[in-house]
């Protein structure tokens, strides 16, 4: 029995594996796109004028009053100590490991197991769509989630196929951006141990985010840490290679690593409007 | 006669379009710079080792003139740029045009069809420098990627890489702003040859 299940589940992997997450992610990030540039566009048809500032930051007559936040470095030598050990956990241990793992598994295998994990994360999802006021994004994932178990466990995406009426940005659904949504800020650079890394806020909402793994609370932990470790390194491999591909080159791989987490992190920080914050801030 | 005035009055008119040259707009250079190298590599010449370097070498032409290396470098380095010598100025641009080199050789090898799509842009106050955003359309994923460029030489020209919120001038700027503080300009360079020979040897092997 457990056979037959076994082979039904790759069989599903097989069947609808990445080529539908890949859709979806393309749709998404188009969409994103069509967004930011809504944004940027607004006062004229054919792009728009820049605040004051927007350039400045590529002035080399400049001074660097402006970038003295992102060099402040408050664990220097925490963050360079565990940057050479997740350093060598991902490119000496899992990159060699992951390698021959893609020898005998198909990316559409790879990609089925990557769309259950995505599935098993609906609990955390939806929580933070709650407390980020999302509430539509909350319904879309809860969709989502019906759809895809009923029809394959979770292993194809097949509600990703549809477009969803309101922009659904599930890499928004975590603790760290609802932390970051509610004004906090990100907090000095910090690198977690065998994970990567981070700055103190989202160390904090990685940290949370942990604990709304349902499936923690009624598996026994040695059953629920090896999965969890699988499934992540699964796709690590999207980890490690654009992680080389910027530390290759770097004469310092470890400001190159922290400049792109916090420029990354920047980009895809919550926009805040500037007339509401005012609004709400007269109207208290 | 009227042959020389018909080739003078042409040489004119060529000297005149070249000395005037409209810059066009940033949105054609990045669509027009960017198709011609997509062409480059999609030929079969391209895939055949014997006349690869041939293209590759057309590829790093079209490449020298869409990107500035020399804006690269200046704005790498940031204020500290004054202090170099002549001398140092050149051999920095060259060593590190060189690392940027290798880095874009490898992408170029994995280069399958993907595409550059428009998607909007951003001026400065001024009108000097312009943000093009486009959508690199990716096997797997599309990657937001912006192109910040101004006019030199009565053409635009790609001084920052942006992809996904990274831009490629201040990730190196914060490297060599730390380098710099314990070392001089000569090691800098002497730093950056050894990278991009020691990557050259990786790829090599």
């Amino acid at each position: 029995m457990n056979k037959i299940i076994f082979g039904l589940l790759i069989g599903f992997c097989l069947f609808s594996g990445s080529n539908v997450d890949n859709a979806r992610a393309r749709e998404l990030t188009a969409e994103n796109a069509e967004a930011v540039n809504q944004a940027l566009t607004q006062n004229s048809a054919g792009g728009s004028y820049a605040d004051d500032g927007y350039f400045e930051d590529d002035y080399f007559e400049d001074d660097y009053s402006f970038e003295e936040n992102s060099s402040k470095d408050t664990f220097l030598v925490w963050n360079k100590f565990w940057h050479g050990v997740n350093d060598y956990a991902l490119i000496r241990i899992a990159k060699p490991l992951h390698q021959n793992y893609s020898k005998i598994t198909t990316k559409g295998i790879r990609g089925g197991i990557e769309n259950f994990r995505n599935n098993l994360k609906t609990p955390h999802r939806m929580l933070n769509a709650a407390l980020q006021g999302e509430f539509a994004q909350m319904f879309i994932d809860l969709g989502r989630f019906i759809i895809n178990t009923t029809t394959s466990l979770g292993f194809a995406d097949v509600a990703g196929r549809e477009k969803t009426l309101y922009p659904y940005t599930p890499d928004n659904l975590r603790f760290g951006y609802t932390l970051a949504a509610w004004g906090i800020p990100e907090g000095p650079y910090f690198v977690i141990p065998f994970y990567g890394p981070s700055t103190v806020r989202e160390a904090i909402g990685t940290g949370v985010d942990a604990f709304s793994n349902v499936q923690d609370y009624f598996l026994e932990w040695y059953i629920y840490m090896p999965a969890e470790t699988y499934l992540l390194f699964n796709k690590i491999d999207e980890i490690y290679m654009p992680y080389e591909t910027l530390t290759k080159n770097a004469i310092d791989p470890y400001i190159a690593i922290k400049n792109a987490y916090l420029e990354n992190l920047a980009y895809k920080a919550p926009k805040v409007s500037k007339p509401q914050k005012t609004l709400s801030q007269t109207a208290q | 006669m009227i042959k020389n005035i018909l080739s003078f009055v042409l040489a004119l008119t060529l000297g005149i379009s070249t000395a005037f040259a409209d810059p066009g707009t940033p949105k054609q250079r990045v669509e027009d710079g960017s198709a011609r190298i997509f062409n480059l590599l999609l030929q079969e010449e391209f895939q055949n080792p014997e006349t690869k370097p041939q293209v590759l070498k057309q590829i790093e032409a079209e490449l020298m003139g869409f990107f500035d290396f020399e804006e690269f470098s200046t704005r790498t380095v940031g204020p500290k740029w004054r202090q170099f010598t002549q001398d140092q100025k050149k051999r920095f641009i060259e060593a590190f045009t060189e690392l940027l080199r290798n880095s874009y050789v490898n992408t170029l090898n994995s280069y399958s069809g993907e595409t550059l799509a428009y998607v909007g842009e951003v001026r400065s106050k001024d009108g000097t420098k312009v943000e093009v955003h486009t959508l690199f359309k990716g096997q797997e994923k599309d990657y937001p990627v912006s192109f910040r460029m101004l006019i030199k030489n009565d053409q635009w020209v790609v001084y920052d890489v942006i992809i996904e919120g990274i831009s490629m001038i201040k990730n190196y700027r914060e490297q060599f702003k730390d380098f710099l503080v314990k070392a001089d300009p000569e090691e800098l360079i002497l730093r950056i040859k050894e990278k991009a020979s020691e990557k050259k040897e990786t790829e090599a092997k």
